[in-house]
């Protein structure tokens, strides 16, 4: 057994939001150094990479220490810790077309620990009972079970935490306003489970329900949301109007959003009853100004994520290209230990400026 | 002979597409009056005052250096413009258009100036500039012969107007180059093009020891403007430095002066802090063995190359990342010199040894040696041609 194995399922045995920051300081110095060390030896670029920077791995290093890959780096580069022969699947960012896609490398191990960690995160928000499902999206989309786009395979990880999953909308992306409604009437008034992603959900459903003044009562559900926001700042639509339009919608008032990168699947950040994104004892934040000096709490800065789970590619300290602030640690009003967090969205592209190949037509 | 239609899908922000234009001798007496006065218009305009870029464009067409450029071309031989000159302007250095249409003009052309679709403060500083001289009764012949325009790369504009120029200039990188000749030009028409380029410095550690205090803050100042000013993304600021006699204190003093002056005029957004990593990373993988020689909060990072394989052209610093080598000759350095070299910066070293450098050891690129600080001096010299011969005829008379 993974010599860490036994960590892993202690930690698992644990509420996932039960680590105060003594504990998990020591935690995370431990296990990311080790992560550091292990993909230095097993990832031939990160080995490059940390000779390159100087890093010393001979002594731990607090987790604010650690190295950190851009998320891009997934994207330009393979970056694999096991053989190829080892892994199980391979999960794609679904990019805009015409950009370059990241590429995660999943084992069984790793695989099977975002699994793992993922269910922990989703029942306690949802309750260990497995609910009926409404996923606001087409079933084409988990087709290809070898090459996931992180549409698919949210899909796919999430369905594992309800039964009876109902797809909410056909193949050409339009809501199927029959199989919606027998699902309502089937499940009315008891607790049901919405899944979608952030955009879709007000694409697809929000605003074609809203626009053909067709609600819908599925009042009792709990909807979790994630994949980012970006699509919905042209229309000025944020967290709080969201909900109300769920509301107004389809009497959906429980809805949390979650916040996660597919290089870092299965520990992932959930919204709490406050409005702040959490992390569990399987993930931690990091924001930093622009010269990637630790923010103080409350500073907006570069967004830095910590995972414990990628043991088959160095994607254990990544940063992001969001800029967020952390809002406090241990200290939340809903009663969740660890950081919480608030995320604005991407860092502003700055103007470029020069003349290789720039031709804005 | 060509006759335009001016069309709807083409907007027309200064002049008018030449109709029945002919050519005129290079250096003619109204382009040459045009630009001096397009130059004092921009220098007494308070707002354009503050656009560097503005600013230096203004300064390098006034009314003296017009003259010294007349003097230089000054020859033998009979020559003429070769007609309408056709010219694509890049997007990120907007201001380059104007220095586009000035060597057409100087060279006895009619214009048409395509400019990037993204409006730019500068472009618009100096369009005001032009149309106000365009209005003057004594410009009528320059504005019913040149044009400024924009227009969509979709519709066909440019296969109209490549098909009527008698020279087309493209600037912009190797992308726009292969897009642009899609549309095929007359076959006497003539064509030069500003390709994607790479560019290097070679300093000698031994002459910058011997630098003032005051002498090398000025170098530093002057190394800022040939390569942050411009984010370095121009094709001649340096990525590379090459250090002879190099010693490690001289280097220190050097890089101390650069970071310090940096700290004061460049704000490193966050997004572009992360851009300089991820560049900084890949080179670590891609590249030779290297180590970066700086600490995260420092505004230049420096990474120290342990050997020069011949596709270093491939790495590229931007927003204050920079890639350093030690030679104990420039020797060392001919491997790496391809076609894509275009300017060498140099400090403390002698200009005549290094034209030499590219002679002897017959080199296919770099086409400008010039002295640190002068990386972006754009002029009718650029990029290897003698702009203003490109753009003229000239008449064998015997």
């Amino acid at each position: 057994m993974n010599p860490d194995q036994t960590l892993f399922e202690a930690l698992l045995a644990r509420a996932p939001y039960s680590m105060a920051q003594e504990e998990k300081t020591a935690l995370y110095q431990r296990e990311l150094s080790r992560l550091t060390r292990f993909h230095q030896a097993a990832c031939p670029d990160y080995g490059q990479v940390l000779g390159g920077l100087a890093h010393q791995t001979d002594v731990d290093q607090s987790a604010d220490q650690q190295p950190f890959l851009p998320v891009r780096m997934f994207k330009e580069f393979a970056l694999q810790s096991v053989a190829d022969a080892d892994i199980h699947k391979t999960m794609t960012s679904s990019g805009t077309s015409g950009q370059q896609v990241s590429r995660i490398f999943l084992d069984k191990g790793t695989a099977a620990r975002q699994t793992k960690v993922l269910g922990k995160i989703v029942t306690d928000l949802i309750g260990p009972k497995r609910l009926p499902m409404l996923v606001i999206d087409a079933k084409e989309t988990i087709k290809n079970r070898h090459n996931f786009s992180a549409r698919g395979a949210g899909i796919l990880g999430f369905s594992l935490f309800g039964r009876d999953v109902t797809f909410a909308l056909d193949a050409d992306m339009q809501p199927n306003l029959q199989r919606i409604e027998a699902f309502a009437e089937q499940y009315t008034g008891r607790e049901k489970f919405i899944f979608g992603f952030t955009s879709i959900i007000f694409q697809h459903f929000i605003q074609p329900l809203l626009a053909a003044k067709l609600k819908r009562d599925l009042a009792g559900s709990i909807l979790l949301h994630g994949g980012g926001w970006k699509k919905l700042e042209d229309q000025a639509v944020d967290n709080l109007r969201y909900k109300s339009m769920l509301r107004e919608a389809a009497e959906i008032t429980r809805v949390h959003n979650y916040y996660g990168m597919v290089e870092q699947t299965g520990s992932i950040f959930t919204e709490c009853d406050e409005g702040h994104l959490h992390c569990s004892l399987f993930s931690d934040i990091i924001v930093r100004d622009q010269h990637f000096s630790p923010a103080p709490m409350g500073n907006k800065g570069l967004v830095q994520l910590l995972s414990l789970l990628p043991e088959s590619y160095p994607g254990h300290s990544i940063l992001s290209e969001d800029i967020g602030a952390i809002l406090g640690e241990d200290d939340c009003r809903c009663g969740r230990l660890g950081k919480y967090f608030h995320i604005y969205g991407r860092a502003k592209q700055a103007e470029v400026r020069g003349c290789s190949d720039t031709y804005a037509a | 002979m060509i006759l335009m239609q001016p069309d709807s899908d083409l907007e027309i922000l200064a002049g008018t597409l030449p109709v029945y234009a002919r050519p005129s001798v290079p250096f003619n007496a109204t382009a040459c009056s045009f630009l001096a006065d397009l130059s004092a218009t921009l220098l007494r305009n308070t707002e354009a005052k503050q656009q560097a870029d503005v600013v230096a464009f203004a300064f390098w067409c006034r009314k003296a250096n017009i003259a010294h450029l007349k003097g230089r071309y000054a020859g033998n031989h009979y020559t003429m413009g070769r007609g309408t000159a056709f010219h694509i302007s890049p997007g990120n250095v907007p201001i380059n258009a104007f220095y586009s249409f000035a060597f057409g003009l100087l060279a006895g052309n009619n214009n048409i100036v395509r400019l990037a679709s993204k409006a730019s403060l500068s472009v618009n500083l100096v369009l005001d500039a032009v149309n106000l001289l365009f209005g003057k009764q004594e410009y009528r012949s320059t504005s019913g012969a040149n044009a400024f325009v924009r227009y969509d790369a979709a519709n066909g504009q440019t296969d109209i107007l490549s098909a009527r120029c008698d020279a087309r200039i493209i600037w912009g990188g190797d992308k726009t180059i292969a897009d642009i000749r899609k549309s095929p030009i007359p076959p006497r028409a003539h064509e030069i093009v500003f390709a994607d380029r790479y560019s290097f410095a070679v300093f000698d550690a031994a002459a910058i020891s011997t630098l003032s205090d005051k002498d090398l803050q000025r170098e530093a100042v002057n190394f800022y403007n040939d390569t942050l000013q411009m984010d370095q993304n121009a094709c001649s600021s340096p990525h590379l430095i090459v250090w002879q006699n190099a010693d490690p204190d001289t280097r220190q003093r050097f890089w101390t002066a650069v970071c310090a002056y940096t700290a004061q005029k460049y704000a490193l957004e966050p997004v572009a802090s992360v851009d300089r990593y991820a560049r900084l990373l890949s080179g670590f993988i891609t590249g030779p063995k290297q180590q970066l020689l700086t600490g995260a909060a420092d505004p230049i990072q420096r990474v120290q190359l342990s050997s020069l394989p011949s596709d270093i052209d491939q790495m590229r610093g931007i927003h204050g990342l920079f890639y350093e080598y030690d030679a104990n000759d420039l020797q060392e350095v001919a491997h790496i010199v391809n076609m894509k070299y275009q300017t060498l910066t140099y400090l403390g070293l002698d200009k005549k040894i290094l034209a030499e450098f590219v002679t002897k050891n017959r080199l296919r690129g770099i086409d400008r040696i010039v002295p640190n600080g002068s990386a972006l001096d754009i002029d009718t010299l650029w990029d290897g041609y003698d702009v203003l011969k490109e753009l003229t005829r000239t008449i064998d008379v015997r």
